[in-house]
């Protein structure tokens, strides 16, 4: 044993304080020097010091320090909301007890000595000083409840604050041990639990009922307990359920109580009220009545204008305000009913339980729709409201740094929810102000840039997709992306290497980060380093999203997207082991399904992180039951049976040896993690489940979360988290299904955080990824289609112009030729049982008809419904299901699937002809032309083979690089062109051009490309290694004409 | 470890607790408390570096320890303890009664 580590801890603590300390004076004179023309910010700096210090020397005991610290905190929060202004008596007391704070800390071993007395006086002094008479004494005013035990004496402050939040104040009186250890009830988790619904007020133990060590120990602990909580008297004694209901008594009602009258006396200390009290009923009889108030008095000290109450002017206006949020709050919980009452007819109806059905309706009824529209329209307020101030602060502000500046303000009357204009205020102050001090330049830089002497803000706001969008823009200098990652490189935000692979979005977005400024000098306005960042987290917690555009030179808008109210949020739930979880549509971009086959091509590592291949982006990815540590299970296809998944990484192949249905899984235990044997032993096989992975945005950044199982969209009510959820970042409240089962509705930055994601976009490794995945050679693009409801079909997307539902009429038969009015023509149609042994379509009902074409002439294929299109990466077997049409088979989808090929399909006799030899022949020697085919996957061989021997040309094939170079050597007289896959074994297609324009005897030779997804980078690498054309893959007539154009074929 | 170990310097007894402090501990604790009051231990020094875990009878006993001394004008002290069982006392309002603290005698009081 020994205190080394709490020493350590407490050295830490002192250290912290010191960090703290180091610029108070220099804040606090600048405070004084802004008079009332209050920096909030930097008072809230000096108010988060004191508040920091209060915190760790209550931790540590240093009861001095932090009663210091609090009176301190108390004169800063008057500061902060102007109650007091700064001057230099003001200061001088600040100054003097943060000096004294400071030898205290330094010394705290002597700090309970300290002799803070005379301190304290002036800084209660201070803060009563500067109050409204009335409210001078509410500093040691006290509030006295009747309660049967004895009256309940609270701290004035305590008692309205309880108020103002809308609470309940009970006071609980049990002896610890035979009301609970002795039903078994722990007083750790007791107390836990009592802590984290509410506040406790005040505990008063009976230390004499204990007794000494002479008698017996542990035999009676009686106690008082004042709790202020959100729980209402049909919810309180849940958390005291060994306990008698009129052991608990309700002294305050927040639905039925008014705020405490003006009898704001100071109270002689420790005396207590002399008035008789009323004992309130115990909560088994009349849990809701009014409960009589009594606050502590003494008239003989009141004048009698303050005992009247009758000076209202005195009182704040934001109390008043407040009173009327409560109430509104009340009505806002209805039209919550309202919405909850929906989501359980919703259910109902899906169970078709007639009986729950008509208990809903009967409460839907009484719940009106109306009401809810009627409230909604009560929180709505313009957000005029927050553009108010913006005129008067650009006046001041462009006069006080010599800029012209024109304010432009459109869509004042667009109604945002009212916490959410409340929140909205700061963010948006701090980016006007930005776009003001850092954005526009000064006449004379606009000058010579050639612009108009006089800058432009403007501030725009408008609905937008169920969203209120506002722009603050500004027309002046731009963000300039590369100055911003230098700024962030020479700070040490990122690494040099980062920052060099970041995109200029990326770049710009590098300005949310903590402790990002660009401006040389910290200025009055802003530019002190913590603004974005700090608008950025309040916009989070908004439910916002703030994103830049910008050009240099030419200006930026900074756009804020909201939803309309944070009470209702639409929201996707999903499942992760059995518990359900919210997102907000908001910040779902897509959502994936992976397939067991797809996993190992879509995940990938970079660094040590798993990342998901979305087309040509590279996203971290992350494991929601990670996240959370919970014991990811999985559905054995082959047993049917859950069980636990020790996959390390999701594209691990990993054959799980524990079922659930052999070893019970100890449900939400978190030893249960250490039950099973680690993930990272085992073999690998063929991974067993799918993974559901919503695509989500955080505003600056998305990212894949991985869950278990995803559900319906809902409205769900956004309910507050409780004391004991609060401090969870990664989430932004939680809700009630319809069901009735509690969901946590997730905040996507928050999660992000936690899970210690970051973009990879800057990283090497996912360049390369997504280079990869720009032209990989084995995605398949496939259209899904069915030919019989048994007969699955699939044809490469690049083939099928459009798709087109139509009715049986519409396909008329002229002889043996099917055709349809299309387009003002008659289209052909084919129907795959024409060339193969399949089922008919002819009788189908939902016939569908997929529009290609061969040398410019359009056919219709025949197919039914459904339709599907799918990225796929399998292996086409080309001899189980080989037939005419029919190149081959594939598993798609837990389905085999005939591969299509839809020009094989028609080559009858009925459409023969289209293929024209002649034109392969040479413009000058006539001779048949010789390609070069070299392609690895045999499909895509096979495919553009046949295209290129249907046109006339003579095709040699190769299944890789190395291959194709043997054969150009041989036969380097007779090819004429080269085609070539890149990606390929052995030699890639890059490799090979490479050498053949290496080579003299090859190096004029034309070489087409062919890729699935050609991107601008992959274009740009093939131009650099000589690729004449790039051409997409089995886009027959594109890549006919281009070997015309570069073999100058005749027509 | 679910023992104690009592130590003394000069008035000052310091019972170095395990890690619980329930209702199986209170009487061999008891009568030990009894027994250094009565050698002239004016301050008793609870230790909770290894308590994790303690249960309302081991609460009854330092606030009989703290009442048995409070009756000679001698104290309690408690200290290092764990952020858990320190809310507790705190929600008690039992910290400055008992004199709770999360380090060590020595680092606040040398």
């Amino acid at each position: 044993m020994d205190s080394y580590l709490d020493d350590e801890l407490l050295l830490e603590f002192i250290n912290e304080c010191r960090e703290h300390l180091a610029t108070i004076e220099a804040d606090l004179l600048t405070i004084e020097e802004g008079g009332s023309d209050i920096d909030e910010e930097l008072v809230n700096k000096v108010f988060r010091a004191a508040h920091s210090i209060k915190g760790g020397s209550s931790f540590f005991g240093l009861n001095l320090v932090k009663e210091l610290a609090h009176k301190a905190e108390t004169v800063l929060d008057m500061l902060r909301s102007r109650k007091i202004v700064p001057n230099a008596e003001v200061t001088n007391i600040l100054l003097a007890a943060f000096d004294q704070l400071r030898e205290m800390i330094e010394r705290p071993n002597e700090s309970e000595s300290a002799d803070i007395a005379d301190l304290l006086v002036s800084l209660t002094g201070l803060a009563s000083s500067y109050l409204p008479a009335e409210q001078k004494a509410s500093l040691h005013q006290q509030v006295t409840l009747a309660s049967p035990g004895g009256p309940v004496v609270l701290a004035r402050t305590d008692f309205d604050r309880a108020v103002r939040s809308g609470q309940y104040i009970y006071v609980v009186e049990f002896d610890l041990i035979h009301d609970m250890e002795k039903k078994g009830k722990e007083i750790l988790p007791l107390f836990n639990s009592i802590a984290g619904t509410g506040e406790i007020l005040d505990c008063i133990v009976d230390m004499e009922a204990v007794g000494t060590l002479d008698g017996p120990v542990g035999n009676r602990i009686p106690m008082r307990l004042v709790l202020a909580t959100i729980l209402d008297p049909g919810l309180i004694d849940g958390l005291f359920e060994t306990l008698e209901p009129e052991k608990i008594h309700l002294l305050l009602d927040p639905e039925t109580s008014t705020p405490a009258p003006d009898d704001t006396s100071p109270k002689p200390t420790g005396e207590e009220t002399a008035e008789p009290v009323q004992e309130p009923p115990p909560l088994s009889t009349k849990p809701s009545e009014p409960q009589p108030l009594r606050h502590e008095k003494d008239p003989s000290r009141v004048p009698r204008a303050a005992l009247s109450g009758g000076d209202t002017s005195a009182v704040p206006k934001d109390e008043t305000l407040r009173i009327h949020v409560g109430l509104l709050e009340n009505l806002m919980n209805l039209a919550g009913e309202l919405v909850l009452s929906r989501n359980q007819l919703r259910s109902a109806v899906a169970q078709d339980n007639r009986q729950l059905i008509g208990s809903v309706a009967q409460r839907v009824n009484q719940v009106t729709s109306e009401l809810q529209d009627v409230i909604m329209q009560t929180r709505l307020q313009p957000i005029g409201n927050v553009f108010g101030k913006f005129p008067r602060m650009i006046r001041d502000l462009s006069r006080s740094l010599g800029k012209e500046i024109q304010l432009e303000i459109e869509g004042k009357e667009v109604a945002l929810d009212k916490t959410l204009i409340e929140g909205l205020s700061d963010p948006l102050t701090h980016m006007v102000r930005n776009a003001v001090d850092h954005g526009i330049e000064t006449s004379e830089a606009r000058l010579a840039a050639g612009k108009e002497p006089g800058g432009t803000v403007r501030i725009e706001a408008r609905h937008e997709a169920g969203q209120v969008v506002v722009d603050i823009s500004d027309d002046g200098k731009g963000l300039d992306p590369q100055g911003l990652a230098d700024a962030a490189v020479r700070k040490g935000l990122i690494s040099r290497e980062k920052a060099a692979g970041l995109s200029d979005a990326d770049k710009r977005a590098l300005i949310f980060l903590p402790g990002f400024s660009t401006a040389g000098q910290v200025s009055d306005l802003s530019g002190r380093g913590v603004g974005m960042d700090v608008v950025k987290t309040n916009l989070d917690r908004l439910g916002g999203q703030v994103g830049i555009l910008s050009e240099a030179g030419k200006g930026s808008t900074f756009r804020i997207r909201l939803p309309l109210t944070l009470a209702i949020v639409p929201s996707l739930i999903f499942s992760v082991e059995n518990e359900r979880f919210a997102i907000p549509q908001a910040n779902i971009e897509e959502l994936l399904r992976l397939r067991p086959e797809e996993v190992k091509n879509r995940i990938e590592i970079v660094g040590d992180s798993e990342v998901l291949i979305l087309r040509d982006r590279v996203l971290p990815l992350a494991r929601f039951a990670d996240i959370i540590g919970a014991v990811p299970t999985y559905m054995n296809p082959k047993s049917g049976a859950r069980e636990v998944d020790r996959r390390v990484r999701l594209s691990d192949r990993r054959c799980p040896k524990h079922s659930l249905t052999d070893t019970p899984l100890p449900e939400k235990d978190a030893a249960a993690r250490e039950s099973y044997p680690p993930r990272s032993e085992g073999r690998r096989q063929a991974a067993a489940s799918a993974l559901e992975i919503a695509v989500v945005t955080t505003g600056t950044f998305s990212y894949g979360l991985v869950v278990g199982a995803f559900y319906d969209t809902e409205e769900v009510v956004v309910k507050p988290l409780g004391q004991r959820l609060k401090h969870l970042r990664e989430y932004f409240g939680a809700t009630i299904l319809g069901d009735g089962s509690v969901a946590l509705i997730l905040d996507m930055s928050g999660l992000a955080a936690k899970a210690g994601l970051v973009s990879v976009s800057g990283s090497a490794r996912a360049a390369a990824l997504t280079s990869e995945t720009e032209h990989d050679a084995d995605a398949y693009a496939l259209l899904l289609f069915h030919n019989g409801p048994k007969e699955a079909c699939g044809v490469p997307l690049n083939l099928v112009q459009r798709i087109e539902r139509i009715s049986p009429v519409q396909v008329e038969r002229l002889g043996n030729q099917r055709t349809m009015q299309y387009r003002g023509k008659s289209l052909p149609l084919f129907a795959l049982s024409d060339s193969a042994d399949v089922a008919s379509v002819e009788d189908e009902e939902e016939p569908v008809v997929l529009v290609s074409s061969v040398n410019g002439r359009e056919f219709g294929i025949l197919g039914t419904m459904p339709v599907d299109v799918i990225d796929t990466r399998v292996v086409i077997d080309h001899a189980t299901h080989r037939q005419k049409g029919i190149v081959g088979s594939a598993v798609l989808q837990g389905r085999t699937t005939f591969i299509v090929d839809p020009i094989e399909m028609i080559s009858t006799e009925v459409f023969s002809g289209v293929a024209a030899p002649e034109n392969a022949r040479g413009a000058v020697t006539g001779d048949v032309a010789t390609v070069l085919l070299a392609e690895d996957s045999d499909f895509f061989r096979s495919q553009v083979k046949k295209y290129l021997e249907e046109e006339g040309y003579s095709v040699l094939t190769a299944a890789d690089g190395e291959e194709a170079w043997s054969l150009l050597l041989k036969h380097m007289d007779t090819v004429r062109a080269v085609v070539t896959d890149i990606e390929m074994p052995r030699l890639s297609g890059l490799e090979l051009t490479a050498r053949i324009r290496a080579e003299t005897r090859t190096e004029k030779l034309p070489v087409i490309a062919l890729t699935s997804l050609a991107g601008d980078a992959d274009r740009d690498r093939g131009r650099e290694a000589g690729i004449t054309e790039y051409q997409v893959k089995l886009d027959r007539d594109s890549l006919i004409v281009s070997l015309r154009d570069h073999l100058g074929m005749v027509e | 470890m679910n023992d104690y170990q009592i130590s003394r310097d000069g008035n000052q007894a310091t019972i170095c607790l395990g890690e619980t402090l329930n209702a199986t501990m209170v009487t061999p604790l008891q009568s030990a408390l009894k027994q250094e009051i009565g050698a002239g231990a004016r301050e008793i020094v609870f230790d909770f570096n290894e308590t994790k875990y303690i249960d309302s009878t081991g609460i009854g006993l330092m606030i009989a320890a703290g009442n048995s001394l409070a009756a000679i004008e001698g104290k309690v002290r408690v200290v290092q303890v764990c952020p858990d069982i320190l809310k507790l006392f705190q929600c008690m309002r039992l910290t400055t009664r008992l004199q709770v603290t999360a380090v060590g005698a020595e680092a606040v009081h040398g």
